[in-house]
């Protein structure tokens, strides 16, 4: 309920800024035909109000549940610091693309995605390096997909 | 012209490719947790060096497979592989624990087949009729057209339909961002050159559907299947009587669910439920069903496969779609340089043909694999889940670079993969967002032309009768779930009342 009310903060703000920057956008016609502002303008009202009427709803769950609400359990906790570490190596992969051949970066990405969910290395390092040559000639070879650009 | 399409998918490289798609559909869709949408979604870049003939085969063929795979985890492990199949479960999975799993899943492969047949004659017969008459339409009607699209978030909105009309009106303001249609002005994109195309929706689409859902699995880990004991398979066929006895109440049901398929938002789930509910009505075996009846069963898989042909009918004639896989369809279509709508009827006349062939030759592809490897099957729900999570994580970078062969795309992927995670355990649905920025470009642009070509009178949208018709509509699909609530509500109350 607290991340819906957090997401919707930020769709309102996000609708906020666009609403005023929709403003700068060239104006209609003398005849009345919208500018390019009006679409985006429309769009962001409806959304702003939206997101009050959501963000009241989670405001009355919570009041709600207030004595039942649950701190995060320790599972919980390893599963953000998973998903914490694959964003990360994704974001560096992206980062190295193009600098490094494909088949060594996608390698190592496989290999720590590997560790995060813990699989047998012994068995899956091999595998990730196939897999990863594979990746490599069928995009690049059979697809046409420049993957070392 | 409909010989040479059927000459066409009927080609060794077409066949190859559409057996491909069953293959991955059978498997994404017997796996829980593994969606279709996601499935397309992750493919449909894949498939863009393809011929357009070959890629279609492959998403339809995976598009038809996985609605009926959904069914073997559902009859195996009581637990659905995708929501069209939760019914299933009822019958299938009491016939399991009778022993007779090879039988379920033998009536599970042939009318899930028998529904999709139906139906897609029923596209090939209804489509034209429907896209003639779309043939009339201006610029007032195909924006009352998208917001009628619209009214589909309604029923893919699951748990709240504010949270899924707000996601939907999200999803078009972000088709705004890029070159406005009418002045070439840039919109909301900060400089950025890539943004002047727009938000590259296929890209969005792997994010929200392919690396987001990853990560949810991985977050929740407790989704992992365990591994079952060996099932006893037992005989597959059933007995001609039997194929006798269900046929009257599976064709009406493959009837009935090729037009809830063709209704917007109204997916597999809903058809499967109501034609389920109904047969129960009238058979003479209504006290066997949900206990393991084979009529039952028969019924839920026929519902199941049977509302593809109906959504793809209003996909392709009026380019709005009946449900979230069809959503991501017409992104895979656009893809291809084709326009879901009556003017592909007109411009691209001869790959209409082929599509409507690939229905049919795709549910024959999934007979022959069905049965020939209902045994195996088993084996699937053996895999381990984290090969497959890798196995999506590492095509849905490469899948959503291989658009442009630009590394933009794959950090849009990023940013909607992990926005999609976040939104996802806030309960906020995810396919209106898809669906507006797809519909949003639509709706702009024709709402601009109707009002140029009316100096500016909105009166032009109440003046046209299929326009009218049209919003009258979209307003009672978005106002009738909210008086219905207060209607159960008012009931509800009542019974409590009378129980006091």
């Amino acid at each position: 309920m607290i991340g819906e009310i957090v997401i919707s903060g930020i769709a309102m703000i996000i609708s906020a800024l666009a609403f005023v920057n929709s403003f700068s956008f060239p104006g209609g016609t003398s005849d009345g035909v919208p500018g390019a502002g009006f679409f985006p303008q429309v769009l962001c009202v409806v959304i702003f109000v939206l997101n009050i009427l959501v963000i009241i709803k989670a405001i009355q769950k919570l009041r709600k549940t207030e004595n039942q609400r649950k701190p995060f359990t320790n599972e919980q906790k390893q599963g953000l610091i998973k998903i914490a570490i694959v964003i990360v190596a994704t974001i560096v992969m992206i980062v190295l693309w193009g600098t490094i051949h494909f088949v060594v970066i996608c390698a190592v990405y496989l290999c720590i995605i590997g560790v995060v969910l813990r699989l047998d290395l012994k068995k899956y390092i091999p595998g990730a390096v196939v897999a990863s040559i594979a990746i490599y000639f069928i995009f690049q070879n059979l697809l046409n997909v420049m993957l070392n650009n | 012209m409909i010989i040479q399409a059927i000459t066409a998918v009927l080609s060794p490289d077409v066949l190859l490719f559409m057996t491909i798609g069953v293959v991955v559909g059978a498997l994404i869709g017997a796996l829980p947790g593994l969606s279709v949408v996601m499935a397309i979604s992750i493919l449909t870049p894949i498939t863009f060096s393809l011929e357009p003939a070959q890629g279609l085969a492959m998403l339809i063929g995976v598009y038809n497979s996985g609605v009926w795979a959904g069914g073997i985890s559902a009859i195996l492990v009581n637990t659905p592989g995708t929501p069209a199949s939760i019914m299933t479960t009822l019958d299938g999975y009491a016939m399991t624990k009778r022993g007779q799993a090879g039988l379920a899943l033998g009536i599970n492969t042939i009318y899930s087949v028998i529904g999709g047949i139906i139906s897609s004659i029923i596209l090939m017969i209804a489509a034209f009729p429907i896209a003639k008459f779309a043939l009339k339409f201006g610029p007032a009607e195909y924006f009352a057209l998208a917001l009628f699209g619209l009214s589909m978030i309604i029923g893919i909105s699951e748990k709240s339909i504010i949270k899924g009309i707000m996601m939907g009106c999200f999803g078009f303001l972000l088709a705004t961002v890029g070159l406005d249609s009418m002045y070439a002005y840039p919109r909301f994109t900060m400089g950025n050159m890539d943004l002047l195309q727009g938000i590259p929706y296929v890209a969005v689409m792997i994010g929200l559907f392919g690396f987001g859902e990853v990560l949810t699995q991985i977050f929740d880990s407790s989704s992992v299947l365990e591994k079952k004991e060996k099932t006893k398979i037992g005989r597959i066929l059933p007995t001609w009587k039997q194929f006798r006895t269900f046929a009257p109440i599976t064709f009406i049901c493959a009837l009935f669910s090729t037009v809830i398929g063709a209704i917007p938002g109204a997916g597999g789930d809903i058809a499967s439920i109501i034609c389920w509910d109904q047969a129960k009505k009238v058979s003479k075996d209504k006290e066997n069903y949900g206990k393991g009846s084979e009529e039952g069963l028969a019924v839920t898989c026929v519902s199941n496969n049977g509302i593809i042909g109906g959504a793809m009918t209003t996909m392709m004639t009026l380019g709005i779609p009946g449900d979230a896989v069809t959503a991501v369809l017409i992104g895979s279509l656009m893809m291809y340089g084709l326009q879901p709508g009556p003017m592909m009827f007109v411009d691209d006349r001869p790959f209409v043909y082929k599509i409507m062939i690939m229905m049919i030759i795709a549910n024959i592809v999934i007979l022959v694999f069905g049965l020939a490897t209902a045994k195996a099957s088993a084996m699937l729900l053996n895999f381990k889940k984290e090969y497959i999570w890798i196995a999506i994580m590492i095509l849905s970078l490469v899948g959503s670079y291989a658009i442009n062969n630009s590394v933009f795309d794959v950090i849009i992927m990023l940013i909607c993969g992990v926005v999609g995670f976040f939104l996802k355990r806030c309960d906020f649905p995810l396919p209106p967002l898809i669906l507006g920025l797809i519909l949003g470009s639509m709706a702009e642009s024709n709402l601009r032309r109707a009002l140029a070509l009316s100096s500016g009178s909105f009166g032009v949208f109440f003046t046209s009768p299929i326009s009218l018709v049209l919003i009258v509509f979209t307003c009672a699909a978005l106002i009738g779930p909210f008086i219905m609530r207060i209607v159960k509500k008012g009931k509800k109350s009542e019974v409590a009342h009378e129980g006091e």
